[in-house]
């Protein structure tokens, strides 16, 4: 599904480069649930944004699905993650002026599917994640669990093959953040990939694989 | 997608009420503004122009070149008309217009002052578009002693009976009403009340042939195709070909649609406008409008930072820029529009306000509903895609993690851009307040000069009609009153600018035209107007037995003639039913005003002529007004006049010429402070918003020890930076403007640094109370809550 081959990231300060990646090589077949684990500044979140598109890598070539992502114009790139990933974040980033309701529909509207699909769909995922009770509530009325409960449903509404997730339990307490993570492990049992970023060993323990990096080289993937 | 993005917008407003009161408010503010003056523009500009043939119309005009001076007179000789319609091809046709204002006239045995009266040819309803009711155009003015009266002359006369085929005694001959047409609108500069063939005109007789004497305007009405300029160019000399002298004088064609604003001819058109004053207050308006622009842009890209967060995860979820950039352009414009219709309830509101103030039927169907709409939806779309061009273009551009990541920190973005609008804002309320307080000064001297005569308890009451006969009996009853300490008359009143003559001394070059303002007078006159006499004596009531005309000159007129002494001299002139009548000069009076303070001061022969009296003018004892004026009421019934009494105070007649200028200064100086109100608006809006950007600084500070008035001054610096640069910018811009304006007025004030001084103070304390309030809240506030919050 995900093929990396030699992808390195640099930032540029004054004349030297700064590396955040190294020669990443790496293969991911659908179905897998991967953490990927590190220290602070390690590069897994710059890892994680070069798979999800949302960054470019400066160096070495991407596959997705067989696509040359790393040869894609914006426009094809941007389809082709609206289509098949979702992203989930630590701070959930929901937008605050938004319902739960709306918030959950804003990624449908821009993959411009009819109002009663839209509706239907909404629905479907608010009783899937046992949230129809809190659809008229803003952000800002939920606690940090069920704001990610929401992040996740959102994710999800449009059944993305591939999952990411940027320490999605960082902000929640032990309790809550173990429901996220069975509701992760019950995901990818229903077939969904997922690749997570985190530091907690207790939240890689529910992959199947650990991909560890340190200072931007690929240390281990076991 | 649109209304998803219309709930995030107005959930961000009910969120933030201050911001959006503000910043909604401000522009409707300003947009209301722009629209009302922009209505009262509109309609300066609309005159003349409902005639079909406006662009083909034009005034026969005149210009005199003397050696030291130059005049432009609107007036032309009578028989100009026909012989420009038989010699050029290019002038389609003509048409004499002879306006006599405030006539009485009478309709059996009863009598109603106060009627303008036109004389005109009969190709008046060719030219010019007054559609008749009643009657048919072509012939109504057939007829010598036809008379066509306006709808609203109509109904005073003669109710709602039909005014067709009654007989009116107008400037004593008897008139035959053959039409009834709609009243001029309001926009025309012709007024009249009725309308008499060019014949029935008092001076036809004496001035059909004469190629020396103007007196009526001329206008003609160009072939279709044919150039003004060109035809001005081949008709220029016409005037000199018929006759000998005049040698110094061209004539030239002035556009009709020009004649209310520009005041390039002297003529005595009742209520002309100033093409400056529509500059002053287009630009005004254009001002406030941008004032506001600035400030919804200011306040928009402000904000705009706490909406990265927002952008950054609408790409996260699938957005793409073209519908981010749709998303903010929706809601700039969406706001922009609330913006103006919040304006059009706030027009609508002041409207009849503002119309009774200035005069005009202001509306704002009144000049095409359309392009009215058009014009209000190009101004509030031209605003929102201004102000929604920063957010749209900065934001959607920058990557959705580092949105998200809100690196972009809270009110860094685009401060450059801001600084510059906040120092163009200041810089535009300075220039207007320093043009607020030339106008007002200008104004107050135009008032204080002295006029040349005394116009305090001075009265004059119209004897025009049945009145006269009684004028000798009159005259000496009031002066038996205590409280009348002089009675004169005049054709008349002082403050009503004059028509001109020709005249011709001893010695003068026959090729030389120079022409001369008539007043005809009785005796005393100088002694009771209050007038200075230089030289010789006034007139006594010897003079009216003698068998010579005689004539009081002021000093303008001397120094045209070129005499040391003029007295005894012999002036010769014609015009106003006299043909070469000659008289001698038995004074000179000092130089007084008579028109406004815009014009110079042109020569004057004041002339004993007691058939010619028209108004009474009655000085009264300095406490005696109210008392003169019951013996003249007391008068005037025993004597049994059934006309009724018209009088008026000489200062409140002046006062009223002024008015006009003082109205449009009271209503500049209320669009100066709205223009500030809407800057402090916006000042206040970006003082609490840098205060709030600034919270985790201020509490540093303080933490570290700062001083709450070392934090107010952090706060305020920056804007009073601003403040000084704008001054440096706004003050050449306004030396020049209001230099320019005041270049208009023959008699003007100076121009002194210490208004410059003035307005940028004002701007500057202005500006500093406004954002200190902020300041202070921000240096107060208890820095543990701040930081904890961060």
């Amino acid at each position: 599904m995900i093929e990396l081959r030699n992808i390195a990231k640099y930032y540029r300060t004054g004349s030297v480069n700064t590396y955040v990646l190294r020669r990443i090589t790496l293969d991911i077949r659908e179905g897998e649930f991967i953490s990927i684990m590190g220290p602070s500044g390690a590069g897994k979140s710059t890892l994680l944004n070069i798979v999800g598109m949302l960054d470019d890598a400066s160096e070495g070539e991407y596959s997705f699905l067989g696509e040359p992502v790393h040869q894609l114009n914006e426009k094809k790139r941007a389809s082709l993650y609206k289509e098949h990933m979702g992203f989930i974040f630590q701070s959930y980033h929901l937008i605050d002026e938004l319902t739960v309701y709306e918030n959950l529909e804003t990624p449908l509207l821009y993959k411009k599917i009819k109002g009663s699909q839209r509706k239907s769909m909404v629905c479907d995922t608010l009783d899937r994640f046992q949230i129809v009770g809190k659809k008229d509530l803003f952000p800002n009325q939920l606690s940090g669990g069920q704001q990610q409960l929401v992040g996740v449903a959102r994710a999800l509404i449009a059944n993305p093959k591939l999952l990411l997730a940027d320490e999605p339990t960082g902000n929640l307490h032990s309790a809550q953040g173990k429901e996220i993570m069975d509701l992760f492990k019950k995901l990818n049992e229903e077939g969904t990939t997922i690749i997570q970023a985190t530091h907690s060993e207790t939240n890689s323990a529910y992959s199947r694989r650990i991909i560890r990096l340190h200072d931007g080289w690929l240390e281990s993937d076991e | 997608m649109l209304k998803n993005y219309l709930i995030t917008v107005f959930r961000n407003l009910v969120r933030h009420k201050g911001y959006s009161f503000i910043n909604i408010g401000g522009l409707a503010v300003g947009m209301a503004a722009c629209i009302l003056i922009m209505a009262w523009v509109v309609f300066e500009l609309s005159y003349d122009r409902f005639h079909e043939n406006a662009d083909r119309l034009h005034r026969v005009v005149m210009d005199i070149e003397r050696p030291d001076e130059s005049y432009s007179i609107a007036v032309t000789p009578v028989p100009l008309a026909p012989a420009l319609e038989n010699e050029f091809m290019s002038i389609e046709r003509s048409c004499r217009v002879q306006l006599y204002s405030s006539r009485v006239v009478r309709r059996g045995h009863d009598e109603f002052p106060g009627i303008d009266v036109a004389y005109a040819d009969g190709s008046f309803f060719k030219l010019f578009t007054f559609p008749m009711v009643q009657g048919d155009p072509p012939t109504a003015l057939a007829d010598p002693s036809s008379v066509v009266i306006t709808e609203s002359m109509s109904a005073r006369l003669f109710g709602g009976d039909n005014p067709v085929g009654r007989v009116l005694n107008i400037q004593k001959r008897d008139f035959v009403v053959t039409g009834v047409l709609k009243d001029p609108p309001q926009n025309s500069h012709l007024v009249f009340d009725c309308l008499l063939p060019i014949t029935a005109w008092p001076g036809w007789a004496g001035e059909r042939d004469s190629w020396a004497i103007c007196g009526l305007f001329t206008y003609v009405q160009l072939a279709d195709g044919t150039s003004g300029s060109e035809v001005a160019e081949r008709i220029a000399d016409l005037r000199t070909r018929y006759m000998s002298g005049g040698g110094n004088s061209r004539l030239d064609l002035q556009p009709i649609t020009r004649i209310h604003l520009h005041r390039d001819y002297s003529d005595h058109v009742k209520g002309h406008g100033d093409i400056k004053n529509v500059y002053l207050f287009a630009g005004m308006a254009c001002f406030i409008l941008l004032i506001a622009i600035f400030n919804y842009m200011n306040l928009s890209t402000a904000r705009a930072a706490d909406r990265t967060r927002e952008v950054g995860i609408r790409r996260l979820v699938g957005a793409q820029r073209a519908s981010l950039l749709f998303r903010f352009y929706a809601e700039s414009i969406t706001l922009s529009f609330v913006a103006l219709g919040v304006a059009i309830v706030m027009v609508e509101c002041a409207l009849p306000a503002v119309s009774e103030w200035t005069g005009k039927p202001l509306s704002l169907a009144g000049h095409g509903i359309s392009t009215l709409i058009l014009a209000l939806g190009a101004i509030a779309l031209f605003t929102g895609l201004a102000s929604g061009s920063y957010p749209a273009l900065v934001l959607s551009s920058v990557s959705p993690m580092r949105a998200v990541g809100g690196i972009l920190s809270r009110g860094k973005g685009g401060a450059f851009f801001r600084r510059v609008l906040v120092t163009c804002q200041f810089a535009v309320v300075i220039v207007a307040m320093i043009g607020a307080i030339v106008i007002a000064g200008q104004l107050e001297y135009v008032q204080r000069t002295p006029l040349g005569f005394t116009a305090d308890h001075f009265l004059y009451a119209g004897i025009d009609g049945e009145a006269r006969k009684h004028f000798e009996t009159m005259r000496a009853e009031l002066l038996r009153s205590d409280d009348i300490s002089g009675v004169t008359a005049g054709s008349m009143p002082m403050t009503a600018a004059a028509s001109t003559i020709r005249w011709d001394w001893e010695g003068k070059n026959p090729d030389d035209y120079v022409p001369v303002h008539p007043m005809f007078v009785d005796y005393q006159y100088a002694e009771v107007l209050g007038l200075e006499i230089l030289r010789g004596r006034d007139f006594t009531e010897r003079d009216g037995a003698g068998s010579e005309d005689v004539m009081l000159v002021n000093e303008a007129a001397v120094k045209v003639m070129g005499f040391q002494d003029p007295i005894g001299k012999r002036v010769t002139y014609s015009g106003h039913g006299a043909s070469g009548r000659d008289g001698r000069i038995i004074g000179v009076v000092k130089d007084f005003h008579y028109g406004s303070l815009h014009s110079q001061i042109s020569p004057t022969l004041l002339m004993l002529n007691r058939d010619a009296m028209r108004y009474l003018g009655i000085r009264t004892s300095p406490d005696g007004e109210e008392r003169a004026l019951a013996a003249l009421k007391t008068t005037w019934r025993r004597l049994g006049i059934e006309t009724s009494l018209t009088y008026v105070f000489m200062d409140d007649m002046l006062a009223s010429s002024y008015y006009s200028d003082e109205r449009l200064g009271v209503i500049y100086r209320l669009f100066v402070v709205v223009a500030t109100f809407v800057l402090c608006l916006g000042l206040f809006g970006m003082g609490s918003y840098s205060a709030e950007c600034r919270r985790k600084e201020i509490s540093i500070r303080k933490v570290l020890g700062a001083t709450v008035s070392g934090i107010v001054q952090l706060l305020s610096r920056e804007f009073l930076i601003l403040a000084a640069i704008a001054n440096a910018v706004a003050w050449p811009i306004a030396y020049y403007a209001m230099n320019r304006w005041l270049q208009d007025f023959a008699y003007r004030i100076e121009l002194g640094i210490g208004t410059f001084v003035l307005a940028g103070l004002a701007a500057m304390l202005i500006a500093l109370l406004t954002v200190s309030y902020q300041a202070i809240r921000a240096a107060w506030a208890n820095p543990v809550e701040a930081l904890k919050y961060e």
